[in-house]
Order: C-alpha cells, then sequence, then structure tokens
C-alpha cells in the first residue's frame, strides 16, 4: 500500500472545545494497536454484538421519537 | 404502483432500489483486529489512530434494501454510490406501529409524511419484493463502489416512476437542506407553558425569560 494514502494531513492539537487529542500518527508505523487479545470465536462474538446492540440503539431512538408530537391515530 | 422495471443494463440513477447490500456496522468503542502475527485484538478506534498504520478488522455486516441516493451525474462517473436503506414502514416510524385503519394510514401517508423528513414512504409492491409499507430512511447511509453496484445490477429490483422520483429527490434534498432550531423560541407565556407540559426539558430563551420576570410567579417555567 503507498503510505501516502495514511498521510492523515492533520496534526494533533487541542479541538475547538479546548480538549486533547491522541497524538495522530501521520505515517504508518510499526507499532501495534494496544488491547485485548481475544479468540477467534469471542471475536465473532463481539462483531455480532456489535451489530446486535447499533440494532437495539436504532429501535429504541425510534421509539423515543415516535412518543414525541402528533398522534396521528387522533387525527381526524 | 409506483415503481417501474427498467432493463437490466440501463445506467444506474436515483431512485433505482437495490436489495441484498452490504450493510457495516463500525462503533468506535469496539474493534477487533486481526493481527499480522494471526491474533485477534480487541481495541477501540483511538487506539488505531494513535499507531497511524492501517489494519484488517472483523467487521458485522448484514445485507440490506437500499435506493440510491447520488444523484444522476455522479451516479454515472464518481467512484463511490451513495445509498439510503429501505426498511420496514413500522420500524422506522415507531408511531404507525399499530395503524391498521385506512383513514390513520392516510393520515400518516399524506399530513405525517409533510412533517417528517426523515423518511420517505414506500408501498408495497410484489414486483419489487416489498410485501408490506416500507420507508428509506434517510438517516442510515451505505456507500457502495459504483463498479460493483453496476455489476450487481441483478440485485436491482425496480426504479421510482416519474411522480414518485420527483418527490423522493425533492425529499432528500430536503433531508439534507433541514436548519436545526429550537422551535419553541416564538412561543409566547401560555404557548411554552403547554409545550413544557409536553416537553419538560425544554429551555426557554432569555427573550422568554425576561418575560417571565416581569409578569411574575405562575410563568412556564414552573
Amino acid at each position: 500500500m503507498n503510505p501516502e494514502i495514511l498521510d492523515l494531513g492533520v496534526s494533533a492539537g487541542p479541538t475547538a472545545s479546548g480538549a486533547s487529542l491522541p497524538p495522530l500518527a501521520t505515517r504508518a508505523n510499526s507499532s501495534r494497536a494496544s488491547g485485548r487479545r481475544v479468540s477467534p470465536s469471542e471475536a465473532r462474538r463481539i462483531a455480532l454484538n456489535i451489530l446486535y446492540r447499533a440494532e437495539s440503539r436504532r429501535e429504541q431512538t425510534a421509539r423515543e421519537e415516535a412518543a414525541r408530537g402528533i398522534k396521528w391515530e387522533d387525527v381526524e | 404502483m409506483i415503481y417501474e422495471d427498467l432493463p437490466r443494463d440501463a445506467p444506474i440513477r436515483q431512485g433505482d432500489i437495490f436489495v441484498g447490500l452490504p450493510r457495516v456496522e463500525v462503533t468506535l468503542d469496539t474493534i477487533v483486529l486481526y493481527e499480522e502475527d494471526g491474533e485477534t485484538v480487541e481495541c477501540r478506534w483511538r487506539d488505531i489512530v494513535q499507531t497511524g498504520r492501517e489494519v484488517v478488522a472483523l467487521l458485522p455486516l448484514r445485507p440490506a434494501t437500499a435506493i440510491v441516493a447520488t444523484q444522476d451525474c455522479d451516479a454515472t462517473r464518481s467512484d463511490d454510490i451513495t445509498l439510503c436503506e429501505i426498511r420496514a414502514f413500522r420500524h422506522v416510524e415507531r408511531k404507525a406501529e399499530h395503524t391498521v385503519s385506512p383513514k390513520s394510514w392516510k393520515n400518516i401517508i399524506t399530513q405525517h409524511a409533510r412533517i417528517n423528513q426523515k423518511w420517505f414512504y414506500l408501498p408495497p409492491d410484489a414486483g419489487v419484493g416489498f410485501q408490506e409499507k416500507m420507508a428509506v430512511d434517510f438517516m442510515v447511509t451505505l456507500r457502495v463502489p459504483r463498479l460493483d453496484l453496476e455489476a450487481s445490477r441483478d440485485l436491482r429490483r425496480g426504479r421510482l416512476n416519474t411522480a414518485a422520483y420527483a418527490h423522493f429527490r425533492e425529499r432528500i434534498a430536503d433531508f439534507f437542506r433541514r436548519f436545526p432550531y429550537d422551535e419553541w423560541y416564538p412561543l409566547d407565556d401560555d404557548e411554552l407553558a403547554a409545550y413544557m407540559k409536553e416537553y419538560p426539558e425544554t429551555k426557554p430563551y432569555p427573550w422568554q425569560l425576561a418575560r417571565h420576570a416581569a409578569q411574575g410567579p405562575g410563568d412556564a417555567r414552573q
């Protein structure tokens, strides 16, 4: 892969709100991302949970939205 | 109904309906990486950004039905096509979850559709495979490489007809043109009190607070 593609073109620095950002690498380096080792079966379970959680969140949001505003069943 | 058949080799246009496209779910909170040494590692997106490298990850996908949102010129030439997901109407608009009577449906499809700009109603049609009332959910977009989509035109089930397409084109433009504002800003005291009864989390504007202060207790802030 052309490493230029990974050039983010941005530098780390404070956000508009003043919060600090993690340092952004502007070139690929060889370090690994820190994280927890998981088995392939657990990896699959985690990925599926991401899907189910997202669907569940969307459903909850849709219900909250539906509770607002006009009750169309009551409209003459 | 409001759809038309088209030859398989017809160019992809805004309003074309596809089935079985991959919808990817990504969260910044949890990502599972396949490392070069074969290990699988759970981490957060910010951990990956800090390394500044490309990664291979395990992401969940599911097949989705979707309608082309990209306008025609871009759909002919650009690398990517954007589509909006189509799902059962009762899932997109939960107000209609238990709607049965034609009169209620008439209200939702005509009046409600004018007010709620987040979806676009699609009636059932055996030709496109819609077994129930459906809706375009403008909030959920998919991106597919144009060449891949052109090579998968057998997944295209149809296209909106002229009347429906003209409406869809304006509605999708309206959706992205929406202006976020606090709808209670011009309400007078009594109107604001009624509004806050329904939405207690409402924060009155300074001019509304000043009016209350001048009028004394019993105002809408209570």
